[in-house]
């Protein structure tokens, strides 16, 4: 059952224009950091996003939970329009942020700062509020007596179990972590996958998981959509596609990615240049500049976000999975 | 790495052991500071115990005496008991540097806040008013004030506040601008709290920290503003101890009876000291480390 339902969202950040534009009338540019993106969302499932910096995967993040405002296209959670008025149900999607350095109110004591959710929204009478803060410690695998702490006493990886009990205090349903693991060490690093993969199944959470790095993606995800240049380029089951990418961006993307077995994915992988500013987007198909299959349709014609093979793709000539076949050597790496 | 399957005994990684320390001790410079304060805070409150004359009686046959059993530091051109003048002069220094400095800090924090939070037209006008009267130097507007406003704390307290409150709106609007970008404050937002709210609890307390620490080096800067206008002349009544005034009339007899400037400005450095001293050791404590 689809949880959240994401149409057409486009986000947009004018950009400031010199003072002879200004007197010339010439529009305000803008830069476009998501474009037209479709994506819905399963009860229950982990999405990842990933793609590369600057790829519009987390100002999509912000879009979803009314950080930025899109200056197209709707959110439709449990089949209704979000809207991102103070009484909506915009606490039921809750985001864990990147860093956990500045994500924690430095002043407020751990207990204040989930107190404070909990009463607001009464989510809880005043005499269980207490109960429910230890609770949320127990959730995350934390010391009861850390309510009474500040943030500067906690390390990294301790700040970003508060940042997810802050999140779970709303009660929320979908559970937005945007890089949430990035600042991390990589052992810490698995810690918090753990106890995300662990509170998906205990409280029946959906997770949106935004990340660069591939190696949680495909660990942990159910679900993976690729961005690049503000667009969704290719999205289906994690094992299909990392074993038979279908974009060659995708292709591209976990070809760069180190592997201990040698194993390469299809397609001549190695990527020229740098990704198009998103002030300057390229006509046709976003990833025409720089891949290897480009002709003339790909420069002109934006490639729709359509079925291929059991995924979406929007590519005129994705990889087929009988094409994949004979590529790839050795064993397939997919689970 | 595979962490799907992997069973809730079988974590993979275990976190650093507990890193939490003793909460840290009160700096050092603050308890110095702090007690500095203090003696001159009893000074002032216990005035009548401790001086050893009326401040205001004259004896023109003993004048600029020099200190001795009776009179401790001496007496001033008018025959008054300069020790007497000096121990009720820390009621009117204490007390006007004290609000001259607080009145500034309030209205500056508040259109700081305002401008910060809100933006826009609002910002504009209230950025623009300050740059207005930053543009004046600070003594010639002060001066020029107080002499238009006249005689006793009111005037020199508008005067200050009408001057004053620039920095600390600049110093919270950055402050304000800055947080808004943090993602503590982006967690508010999601979690749906009001604006006011989150203006209050989660933005300004996180920037009222160096407007803090500045207050105590402006209330500095305004006792011994305070004691220039008197030097000038201007501002407070004669007849009130002050001893930016004790300095000023014992200027002239610098060269026999020094001590009847030197030992006001001593004291004025001292007091500046323990507010400097104190602003020093917020500042450590406040640094989030509390």
């Amino acid at each position: 059952m689809t949880l959240l339902e994401i149409r057409d969202i486009t986000v947009e950040f004018p950009q400031p224009r010199s003072f002879v534009d200004m007197l010339t009338r010439t529009p305000r540019p803008a830069l476009r950091a998501v474009d037209h993106v479709d994506l819905s969302v399963e009860r229950g499932e982990i999405l990842g996003v990933v793609g590369e910096s600057g790829c519009g995967k987390s100002t999509l993040a912000r879009a979803i939970v009314g950080l930025v405002e899109p200056v197209g296209g709707e959110v439709l959670y449990d089949g209704t329009p979000l809207t991102f008025d103070r009484h909506s149900n915009r606490r039921r999607i809750q985001m864990v942020f990147q860093d956990p350095a500045s994500s924690l109110n430095p002043s407020m004591t751990i207990g204040s700062m989930l107190a404070e959710l909990i009463a607001y929204h009464h989510l809880r009478p005043p005499e269980q509020v207490q109960d429910r803060c230890e609770e949320l410690m127990d959730l995350v695998n934390l010391p009861r007596r850390y309510l009474a702490y500040r943030p500067m006493r906690l390390s990294g990886g301790q700040r970003q179990r508060i940042g997810i009990a802050r999140a779970l205090a709303l009660e929320p349903d979908l559970l937005i972590a945007d890089e949430s693991v990035a600042a991390l060490d990589v052992s810490v690093q698995a810690s918090i996958l753990n106890l995300l993969l662990d509170l998906r199944d205990d409280l029946d959470l959906t997770i949106i998981l935004i990340s660069h790095d591939l190696a949680v993606v495909r660990n942990v995800c159910d679900h993976v959509a690729v961005m690049y240049l503000g667009n969704i380029v290719e999205s289906g089951p994690t094992a299909e596609l990392f074993s038979s990418p279908a974009h060659p961006y995708t292709t591209a993307l976990l070809a760069a990615a180190p592997s201990f077995d040698g194993s390469r994915p299809p397609g001549n992988a190695r990527l020229e240049g740098e990704p198009p500013s998103p002030l300057a987007r390229p006509s046709g198909c976003p990833f025409n500049p720089r891949c290897p299959l480009a002709d003339d349709e790909c420069r002109t014609v934006m490639p729709p976000l359509a079925i291929s093979d059991g995924r979406l793709v929007a590519c005129h000539k994705p990889f087929a999975s009988s094409r994949q076949g004979a590529r790839t050597a050795g064993p397939p790496t997919g689970e | 790495m595979k962490l799907r399957r992997r069973s809730r005994s079988g974590r993979l990684a275990v976190e650093p052991a507990d890193p939490v320390a003793a909460k840290p001790p009160v700096p050092t410079s603050l308890k110095i500071g702090a007690a500095i304060l203090g003696i001159f805070v009893v000074v002032a409150a216990f005035a009548p115990l401790i001086a050893t004359h009326d401040p205001a009686f004259q004896d023109l046959t003993d004048k600029l005496a020099s200190p001795s059993a009776e009179h401790w530091l001496g007496t001033d051109q008018l025959g008054r008991d300069a020790f007497s003048r000096l121990v009720y002069a820390a009621r009117t220094d204490l007390i006007v540097g004290f609000l001259a400095a607080l009145f500034p800090l309030i209205l500056g924090t508040t259109l700081g806040a305002i401008a910060g939070f809100f933006g826009g037209w609002v910002d504009t006008v209230i950025s623009r008013v300050a740059d207005a009267v930053q543009s004046f130097p600070v003594y010639v507007f002060l001066i020029a004030l107080v002499f238009v406003l006249g005689t006793g704390v009111m005037p020199i307290l508008v005067a200050f506040t009408a001057i004053a409150w620039v920095p600390y709106t600049r110093l919270i609007r950055t402050e304000i601008l800055r947080a808004k970008g943090l993602d503590y404050v982006a967690a508010a937002v999601v979690a749906g709290l009001p604006h006011r709210r989150i203006l209050f609890r989660h933005v300004l307390p996180n920037s009222v920290r160096q407007t803090v620490v500045y207050f105590m080096s402006d209330v500095i800067l305004a006792t011994v503003t305070l004691a220039t206008l008197s030097f000038l002349g201007l501002g407070l009544p004669v007849e009130q101890p002050e001893w930016g005034r004790m300095i000023s009339e014992g200027r002239t007899f610098l060269r026999n009876q020094w001590w009847l400037s030197t030992v006001p400005g001593l004291v004025i450095v001292a007091l500046g000291m323990g507010y400097a001293l104190i602003g020093d050791g917020l500042a450590q404590r406040l640094r989030g480390d509390g």
